[in-house]
This record gives C-alpha cells, structure tokens and sequence, in this order.
C-alpha cells in the first residue's frame, strides 16, 4: 500500500489495510483520522465520517491496552430517554432531509413517517428494558432516520450515523418500514457502537446476523410471543405483490424465505457444510448469515421462554464482550459460550443447549 | 460520451433489487452537469476513498464511462462514496 516516495512514516508500511480499518472503526478520533489518512493515501477524511463515528469501546480502568464496550462501561445507571428524529428526503438522496417528525409530535398521517417513528420507539424500549442499553451507543444518541429516501429505492440501511429507508419500486419491495427492518438497522448500529463488525466475510455475516437476531426480537417482544410462538422472518410483508416470497429471510429455515422467477431462490445456507464462498455481497454477509441465524433459533427451541431473555441475554452479552471486529463464526460462537458461562454458570443446561444448537449448524465450540 | 449504470446488494443482499441504467449525455438535457459529475477523473477519487467502516447493508454501485475518444472506464463504489447530487442523477436517469 505504500511506495517509497510516500512511506514518511514507519506505520505506513508496518500497519496492513485491515488492521487499519479496525482502528478507523474503534480508535478515538486522532486514531481514527491517523488510520483513515492512512487508507486515503492522505486523503482527508470526510468530516461527518469523523464527527460521528465512535468505535464504542473504551480502555478498561487501569489495564493498559485493554478495552471495554462503552454501554457496559458505565457504572452508574441512567435515565434513558428515547429522542427520535424522522426526516423526509422527498424523494432525494441528500441526508437527513427536512425534518417532520420529532419526539412527542402527533402522528403525521404519513404511513412511512410513523412507521419509522413507532418502530425507533420499540427498538429503543427493548434495548433500554431488555438489555439495559441507553439507544444505539449506550450513551443517548438521538434516533435519527429518513424515510422517502430517493425514487423507487429498494434498500434499507445504517450509514454509521442514521437510518434510512427507501419506498421500494413497488414491484419487488412495496416498503422498508416493517418492525424488524428497523430493528435490523438500527441494530447495526448497536453493533458499530458494541466495538464493530467489519462488513466483510465471517465477520460481516456475523454483523448481519446480530442485526437480525435483534430485528426479529424487537418483533417478538412487541407482539408479546414466545420463541414457539414466533415466525423467525426477517422482512415479512416488504417483498412486492407479484414475488413468491413471505419475507427476506428465514431463521427458521434459511434458504426457504422466498422462491420466485425474479429473484431465484433464496440463498442463505444453514450449515457450516453450505457455506457459500463470494466476492458478492461483501463476501455473502447477506447469505451466510443463516448459520448465525439458525444457530439462534435453535438455542432459542432449546431454552423456550422469550428470545429476549436468555437466548438474547447470551447474545447481547457476547456482542459486548468479543472485542474482535474480524471475528469468525467459531470465535462468535466460544464468545456467546463464554457469555452463557457468565450468565449461567459453567455446566448449565444454557450452556450445553448452545454448544449443541452451535454444533447442529456446523460449528464445534 | 456514455454512462452505464448498475447496483446490486443492500439489505436484501441480491442484484434484483438494483438499477441497470445507461445514458448517452449528448442526448441529456442536463449534458453539461453530467458531463462533469460523472467525470472519469472526479469517480477514480470515489473510488479511492475508504468507505465508512460503521456502515452496512448499503448498495454497491458499478459505473462505466465511455469518453469522447471511446475510451472506458469501470469504477465500483460503495453508494455512500457517492454525492447526493451524482445518485439523484442516477435516479433520474
């Protein structure tokens, strides 16, 4: 990455692209400038990149290159006060567009609008009420969120700093704003803010996976079911009108989702002896991440009860604590056992039901 | 001078959910503003900016330039690498 005419500094030779990417992700933001300045061949970083974006992991008290998630960081419990902001891009692609929702307004009579306001509403009760979890960074951020965003736009997604949700073409998405669409986003917040993922391979399909897994729990908890009660998709009712599809993906059963003319067949795997190598996708994130996601609907057959007690508890627990954002499934894996170990002690039916559940998918741990 | 267009992924993870355009600019309206939006020199500095690491499900976008002396050129990008001006554009191509 670096030629001898560029190469002032020893790091730009020593520090290989990825590792500079986990620190532009987790640094504090002199780190963050130095290693996106590295990437960008001195390029300036963005502004907004680096005016909103925190790794969410903090040092440990006086252990020396030791760090923590931020959200379990904080000793003292606070008030958690849900602050949703709701933008209409009208159509355009400029971000945050003009506001029209803010917390406490009425409804604004616009489905898109109050969807996405309701939804931020549920996603952030469970984290507060479940896991304990001040909004997306542990620390109060502002729910902010654009609905219309851009014409005909089939897409979703988290931009490190916001939501954003397109109204679909009509033909093979009719909406972006369903319960566990805005769960799965904003979750991808929780996990940049948790110490971070990188979109990429294993560990990409993990951040997928986590997003998932808290999309169909804001889902569950909201309609009070129970693991046996639950459908397990992802995406139900988004698909347009002519697609043979009940929604995106399935927990329950990845790869059964939807089977139509115009998108095929769905592709997520649900064994490890399935996995599926691309250089689509960001490495398949959107595909392999049905190992994860079986893994967690089994354990969750296993325990019974609600998703977002124990099942959820081990998850959450282990997304604060890996601190490893190239993790692979089998690290995932031993860190949710090292959760259900400190939750439920070593030897308890929590923790033989995960080893099992991870084993049916492939994955010895 | 011609513009193609095509994006894939996003949430859903798949290329059907993405736009295939193309546009020949001498036929734009807009020619002048396309013309220097879309300038090979303008997207090969896209292209060398690390997208932001925090970010998922966004669309990857691939575009291909033919200049004036038939010459193409292929870029891929991340959409958040992209201008809110130049993916309006996109849109309303």
């Amino acid at each position: 990455m670096c030629g001898p005419v560029h190469c002032h500094n020893p790091i730009h030779c020593i520090v290989p692209p990825h590792m500079l990417r986990v620190m532009a992700l987790r640094g504090d933001t002199s780190v963050q400038q130095m290693a996106r300045a590295l990437l960008y061949q001195n390029e300036e970083v963005r502004e907004e990149r680096a005016e909103h974006m925190t790794g969410g992991v903090v040092p440990e008290d006086g252990r020396t290159g030791l760090f923590m998630s931020s959200a379990l960081a904080r000793s003292v419990p606070e008030r958690h006060v849900c602050n949703r902001r709701i933008f209409d891009g009208e159509g355009k692609a400029a971000l945050p567009g003009n506001p029209v929702r803010s917390e406490g307004d009425a409804p604004t009579g616009d489905a898109e609008v109050d969807r996405a306001y309701d939804g931020a509403g549920t996603v952030f009760d469970l984290y507060s009420e479940a896991f304990g979890r001040n909004s997306l960074d542990g620390a109060g951020i502002p729910l902010t969120a654009t609905v219309h965003h851009r014409q005909n736009y089939n897409n979703a997604f988290w931009n490190g700093t916001q939501m954003a949700y397109g109204d679909g073409d009509g033909k093979i998405f009719r909406t972006f704003t369903e319960l566990s669409v805005i769960g799965h986003e904003m979750s991808h917040g929780v996990v940049q803010y948790s110490g971070g993922l990188l979109y990429q391979g294993q560990s990409g399909a993990l951040n997928e996976s986590v997003a998932d897994v808290f999309g169909t729990m804001t889902v569950q908890r909201k309609l009070g079911q129970d693991v046996y009660e639950a459908d397990w998709l992802v995406g139900t009712g988004i698909l347009g009108p002519e697609i043979n599809g009940r929604a995106l993906r399935s927990m329950k059963a990845p790869g059964t989702a939807y089977h139509d003319a115009l998108l095929g067949q769905d592709p997520q795997p649900y064994h490890m002896d399935l996995y599926v190598d691309t250089t689509d996708d960001n490495g398949g994130v959107h595909i392999n991440s049905g190992i994860p996601n079986h893994a967690f609907y089994l354990y969750c057959m296993y325990l019974g009860g609600n998703a977002w007690e124990r099942p959820g508890q081990v998850w959450y627990r282990a997304l604060q604590q890996i601190n490893n954002p190239m993790a692979t499934f089998h690290d995932w894996a031993a860190e949710t056992l090292d959760a259900a170990i400190a939750l439920f002690g070593a030897g308890s039916h929590e923790q033989v039901m995960l080893r099992r559940a991870w084993r049916l998918v492939g994955i010895a741990c | 001078m011609m513009i193609e267009v095509a994006s894939s992924g996003g949430f859903g993870g798949f290329a059907a959910g993405g736009v295939s355009k193309q546009l020949d600019v001498t036929d734009a309206d807009s020619q002048q503003t396309y013309c220097e939006t879309f300038d090979p020199g303008a997207l090969s500095r896209l292209e060398a900016r690390e997208p932001n690491p925090g970010a998922a499900d966004m669309q990857t976008y691939t575009i291909a330039v033919t200049d004036d002396e038939n010459r193409r050129h292929v870029f891929r990008l991340r959409e958040d690498a992209l201008p809110p001006e130049m993916l309006d554009l996109i849109d309303a191509m």
